[in-house]
């Protein structure tokens, strides 16, 4: 039997990304047949568009597309549980030559308004001085200054940006896989933890309301359109 | 409640006017008030930037923060007459308008060349014209303790209102600033009981009107207090000058009767039209 993945084992502080192993059951061949329709129409809808930049791009550069990338938070809450959330708008562009990927270079940018955490009071308190002070600084950038290839991996330092604060920080990258539709795509993951007192957020870090670590995952779709 | 939150909040202005006002008496309080700001500020959340470094990565609070401190400064400069009362309008609108842009500088890159007018310009005009008018307010009372007090009561209650405002504005941090400012204000007021007499003069109401202005101002554009709120907070201090003259001489608790209803009425629509929906900040 395949060992479930625990919370710690999926932690950021081991840049490594291990999907729950969970045994799904499998579908009895009546249901498949009645999730037919469902599949059908399923596909039937249109996609959603990938970004098209407004300049061709080179062979080696790609945009993320943004309906198709994704950034998920999660931060302690009273020590108790993990609660989480999500930036709805992540936009990025690369330049990524698969023979030479420690020459190549990620940025990414994240719409601080984007903040979904399933409370829109609380929402906007996140948005306000205390936390991201979103006003002043509407996105939370990622510009790598180094690249470093492990196979089809990368290990990314770059300054992360946000709340008008930037750190250095050094995130591995999982290379997801390639495929193509409507141009040649490429999928990336990361995970990582930051210290958002290292940003200014300090609210509700001393009463441990709210953990001070907080943990990323962002999903990168690479594109190239055609 | 968050004892220690607030603690680290009022502690360090309530300290400062206590020992300031009572060695030194009331010409310190814009000084008391200046080095409880900065200090509610580092220990609230972190020392704020110098204006050198600001210059380069601006910071809207660190920005108000510093322009509540050289309020503070103009304003004790006219205590220690360094500076000549004529000079003091002029400069108290110089420190309002500059604070003012400065505390802007970051979101008003995002902003249309009439909305940096509206909101810089005539915000300037706004600031200016509230620590005017306060000081006009204070200047009108007789100097005597009680009629001091009655001011300085009214002012610090309206600057905690201010903070009320600015955390259903969704910004605790802003909100916990301005709760310093009034509870210096506050603390001096409350030097009276073993000092037997306290003196507000003219002069602080450059930085008591500013911080209000400034402070619901940056409720606005720094965080996320709503228009309406805003205005009738911003338009309490000038009901003050409604006080018909005869009261404006008259004892405390009669002035005090006239004027308490005509600054707390908008201030509590204010409060009223910023009301919290239920689980405010309950993560």
């Amino acid at each position: 039997m395949a060992r479930r993945s625990s919370l710690a084992d999926i932690g950021a502080e081991q840049f490594l990304v291990k999907l729950p192993l969970i045994d799904y059951p499998r579908p009895e061949p009546m249901k498949t047949l009645l999730l037919l329709p469902a599949i059908l129409v399923a596909v039937a809808m249109p996609v959603v568009e990938p970004v098209v930049p407004s300049q061709p791009l080179g062979e080696h550069e790609w945009v993320a597309d943004a309906g198709h990338s994704s950034c998920v938070f999660r931060v302690k809450h009273a020590n108790a549980s993990w609660f989480m959330g999500t930036f709805d708008k992540v936009e990025g562009k690369a330049t990524l030559d698969a023979s030479a990927l420690d020459k190549g270079s990620v940025e990414l940018t994240i719409a601080t308004e984007s903040v979904d955490s399933n409370d829109k009071q609380r929402d906007g308190h996140l948005m306000s001085p205390d936390f991201f002070n979103g006003k002043e600084n509407p996105e939370i950038t990622f510009k790598s200054t180094k690249i470093k290839a492990a196979g089809k991996d990368l290990e990314v330092t770059g300054d992360l940006s946000m709340a008008g604060k930037t750190k250095s920080i050094t995130i591995s990258v999982v290379f997801v896989g390639e495929g193509e539709s409507r141009g040649l795509r490429r999928g990336y993951i990361t995970r990582f933890a930051i210290k958002r007192s290292d940003f200014g957020m300090t609210y509700g870090v001393k009463k441990n309301m709210l953990g001070d670590d907080v943990h990323m995952t962002v999903s990168l779709e690479l594109v190239q359109p055609k | 409640m968050d004892y220690d939150v607030l603690l680290r909040g009022t502690a360090p202005p309530i300290v400062a006017a206590l020992l300031l006002v009572s060695l030194a008496g009331s010409r310190m309080l814009p000084l008391a008030m200046a080095i409880g700001l900065f200090v509610a500020h580092g220990l609230l959340k972190e020392w704020p930037a110098l204006p050198q470094d600001l210059w380069s990565d601006p910071n809207g609070v660190a920005w108000l923060m510093w322009g509540m401190v050289a309020a503070a400064m103009l304003t004790l400069a006219q205590h220690l007459r360094l500076l000549p009362a004529r000079v003091a309008p002029g400069a108290a609108a110089a420190v309002a308008a500059v604070s003012l842009w400065l505390m802007l500088s970051k979101v008003a890159t995002r902003w249309s060349g009439v909305d940096v007018s509206l909101h810089v310009g005539g915000g300037s005009v706004l600031v200016a014209a509230t620590m005017l008018t306060v000081r006009i307010v204070i200047a009108r009372r007789p100097v005597a303790s009680a009629q001091a007090v009655a001011v300085g009561a009214l002012l610090a209650v309206v600057l905690s209102i201010d903070a009320a405002l600015l955390v259903l504005g969704k910004s605790a941090f802003l909100g916990q600033l301005c709760g310093a400012v009034a509870a210096t204000l506050g603390a001096a007021v409350f030097t009276v009981v073993w000092r037997r007499k306290f003196t507000l003069y003219a002069a602080d109401g450059i930085w008591i009107g500013g911080a209000h202005a400034l402070f619901v101002l940056a409720g606005v554009h720094l965080s996320y207090l709503p228009w309406w709120p805003a205005g009738f907070a911003l338009a309490a201090p000038f009901l003050l000058l409604f006080v018909p003259r005869g009261f404006d001489q008259a004892r405390p608790l009669r002035w005090l009767a006239v004027a308490v209803p005509l600054v707390l009425v908008p201030l509590l629509v204010a409060l009223w039209l910023a009301r919290p929906e239920p689980n405010l900040y309950d993560y």
